[in-house]
């Protein structure tokens, strides 16, 4: 071969390799966007809630309630007959029938949001307001497009009388799309147009801070002992060899294993973010330290000798220069890893979260849900609404994420210092 | 004839299976500068590092026979090294200054062995310490500027001032000047030459 020809061979070698690199960033770059427009394109509408201009009429007597009630009487007052009738003069129905395809337009919330209108404003007794009351579910699907019309009526949940209905309240502007605050503030619920992850940003919340406070300690100090103290022989080989292992154990081993421990043997209450946050800190201890160790090995040896020749001692030493050194490090390390553990699903099934739980929660060990799980409960109903919220789960969860992968590089740019 | 500070007695010095010094007997006096020459792999460095017990840090590194200091054995299991390496400070091959200012790294011995409690008195021993090293002029308006972005020269020179900042009373220096230019090289040999009169 000559000169050239190497030249040739050794420059047509490099465009390929600079081909594939760019086809399978473009490929990546492809499947996460496919992925992003699927949720955005889906999840979307669920931060919208359908509602329809009600007049409702606090009638005294239906109310039985006096002016200047106090709250105690009206939490107890029955809503439900002005709520009936407020909800009937939106259509003229003709029958029973009817009716109650009128009132099924309606969440079944309809008598409590009325109920709040009046807490929040005491004197409304005898007097008419316009209220905007939240859309069943299949309205609420129907208003925003995601629902077929075209059906025929024996398979749609919707009726013919209802779609008339809707044609009108369309027709009259009476039917809106307001922000959807339900899905922030209220916890689960079967209905699709009330429920929320209300709870399960709590749970997720108390069960991610256990699971800090559990792991972070410990983590940096166990990865501070076996890299800077700890005699090297074969124990501490053991020992490595082991969190290694322990990093690549399926979570759901965790779950197994808290399910056993945790809430059998030590009888803690199950379906709480307590007991989740003992068992993400488990399954995240090693995932935190691998990297602390690592970024503790990456702290030049010249820094500790220069420290010892000066007379510190190896404790001073380990603790003035090599972990203020090591800190971006452990830090990105431990956010990517409670990362994780935000979006850890299978051993928070096992120790119960998977229940349905409608409160929020107040504390720790009160039941609650998480986000993952949240997913998981809702991808599994049958309701169309719950769709858009799965959806939207998601998306509340990949932007956590984002915002702490994001986080992690921004504390180690900040804090990184060059040694040489 | 000055009198004799260190005095070393059939050192041997292992790492693993491999000896590396083999009895060495030496005597080194006091308020002199002694230079071990010798060609790479030698051991200069092995037998340096034997005088404040940097070896100590390397888990293979085995050190038998006696090397005194003032009469007094240090290859002892009892004696405490922070005190001995407060007594017998180091200067490494490659500059190796703390990330972080430059004051910092000089005030940073004499904080942890309690000498300098007032501020006034750790910016005395600052001052003095980057005297002795020549290193005042060219850095007493950016002493809070980080110390890893002198150049190397002035790293080194930097290194040599935290290793006086103590008040040693023996400076190990091994291959101080290997990764400077000749001019710097000429400073550090100048200084080194300043630092064994007796008045300083």
């Amino acid at each position: 071969m000559t000169k050239e020809q190497r030249l040739k061979k050794r420059h047509n070698a490099e465009k390929r390799f600079r081909f594939y690199g760019l086809a399978s960033i473009f490929f990546a770059l492809l499947f996460v966007l496919i992925l992003v427009h699927n949720i955005f394109s889906k999840g979307s509408s669920a931060f919208m809630k359908t509602a329809i201009n009600v007049e409702v009429f606090y009638d005294k007597d239906l109310l039985e309630l006096e002016l200047g009630a106090s709250e105690e009487e009206i939490l107890e007052a029955d809503f439900f007959d002005i709520t009936i009738e407020s909800l009937l003069k939106v259509y003229p129905a003709k029958n029973m029938d009817e009716e109650d395809a009128l009132i099924e337009l309606f969440t079944t919330d309809a008598e409590i949001e009325i109920k709040k209108a009046f807490l929040n404003n005491k004197n409304l007794i005898g007097k008419k307001i316009n209220l905007e009351i939240t859309a069943s579910d299949d309205i609420d699907q129907l208003h925003k497009g995601n629902y077929p019309r075209d059906l025929p009526e024996d398979r749609r949940r919707i009726s013919n009388f209802q779609l008339e209905i809707y044609d009108v309240l369309v027709e009259n502007k009476t039917i809106t799309k307001n922000f959807n605050n339900y899905f922030f503030k209220n916890g689960d619920s079967r209905d699709p147009e009330i429920a929320g992850i209300g709870g399960a940003l709590v749970g997720s919340f108390y069960s991610i801070l256990i699971c800090l406070l559990l792991a972070f300690p410990v983590a940096v100090l166990a990865s501070i002992y076996l890299e800077e103290f700890a005699p090297k022989n074969k124990i501490t080989d053991f020992i490595e060899i082991n969190i290694n292992n322990l990093a690549a154990v399926p979570s759901i081993v965790y779950g197994l294993l808290a399910l056993q421990i945790l809430l059998a043997t030590i009888q803690l209450p199950r379906s709480t973010p307590l007991v989740a946050g003992i068992t993400l800190a488990l399954m995240t201890l090693p995932r935190i330290i691998i990297p602390c160790r690592a970024s503790l090995k990456a702290v030049p040896p010249s820094i500790r000798e220069g420290a010892l020749a000066v007379g510190a001692s190896k404790f001073q030493s380990v603790f003035h220069h090599v972990v203020p050194l090591a800190l971006p490090g452990t830090l990105s390390g431990t956010i990517i890893g409670l990362a994780q553990a935000l979006g850890e699903t299978a051993p928070l099934i096992l120790i119960g979260m998977v229940a349905f739980v409608v409160d929020i929660p107040s504390t720790p060990i009160d039941p609650s849900s998480s986000l993952p799980v949240q997913v998981y409960l809702w991808s599994e109903s049958a309701e169309r609404g719950f769709v858009e919220k799965t959806s939207a789960t998601i998306m509340m969860l990949l932007s956590f994420l984002i915002v702490m992968n994001f986080l992690a590089v921004y504390l180690r740019q900040k804090f990184e210092k060059r040694w040489n | 004839m000055n009198n004799v500070k260190i005095k070393s007695k059939n050192l041997n010095v292992y790492y693993g299976e491999k000896q590396a010094l083999f009895n060495v007997n030496l005597d080194l006096n006091e308020k002199e500068v002694t230079a071990l020459i010798g060609p790479s792999g030698c051991g200069k460095s092995t037998f340096i590092r034997c005088i404040n017990r940097m070896n100590d840090v390397i888990d293979i590194c085995k050190v038998s026979g006696n090397i005194e200091i003032d009469g007094v054995e240090i290859n002892d299991k009892n004696l405490d090294v922070v005190s001995l390496r407060e007594r017998v400070g180091m200067v490494f091959q490659k500059p190796n200054p703390f990330p972080k200012s430059i004051y910092d790294n000089i005030s940073y011995g004499p904080k942890i062995h309690g000498k300098g409690e007032t501020k006034s008195e750790l910016d005395e021993i600052v001052e003095n310490s980057l005297k002795k090293a020549a290193l005042w002029e060219e850095v007493k308006d950016r002493l809070d500027e980080p110390g890893t972005g002198l150049s190397g020269g002035q790293q080194q020179r930097l290194c040599i001032a935290r290793a006086i900042s103590v008040n040693p009373e023996v400076i190990l220096m091994d291959e101080p000047c290997s990764a400077l230019d000749p001019i710097a090289t000429a400073k550090i040999e100048e200084l080194i030459d300043e630092l064994k009169k007796p008045t300083l």
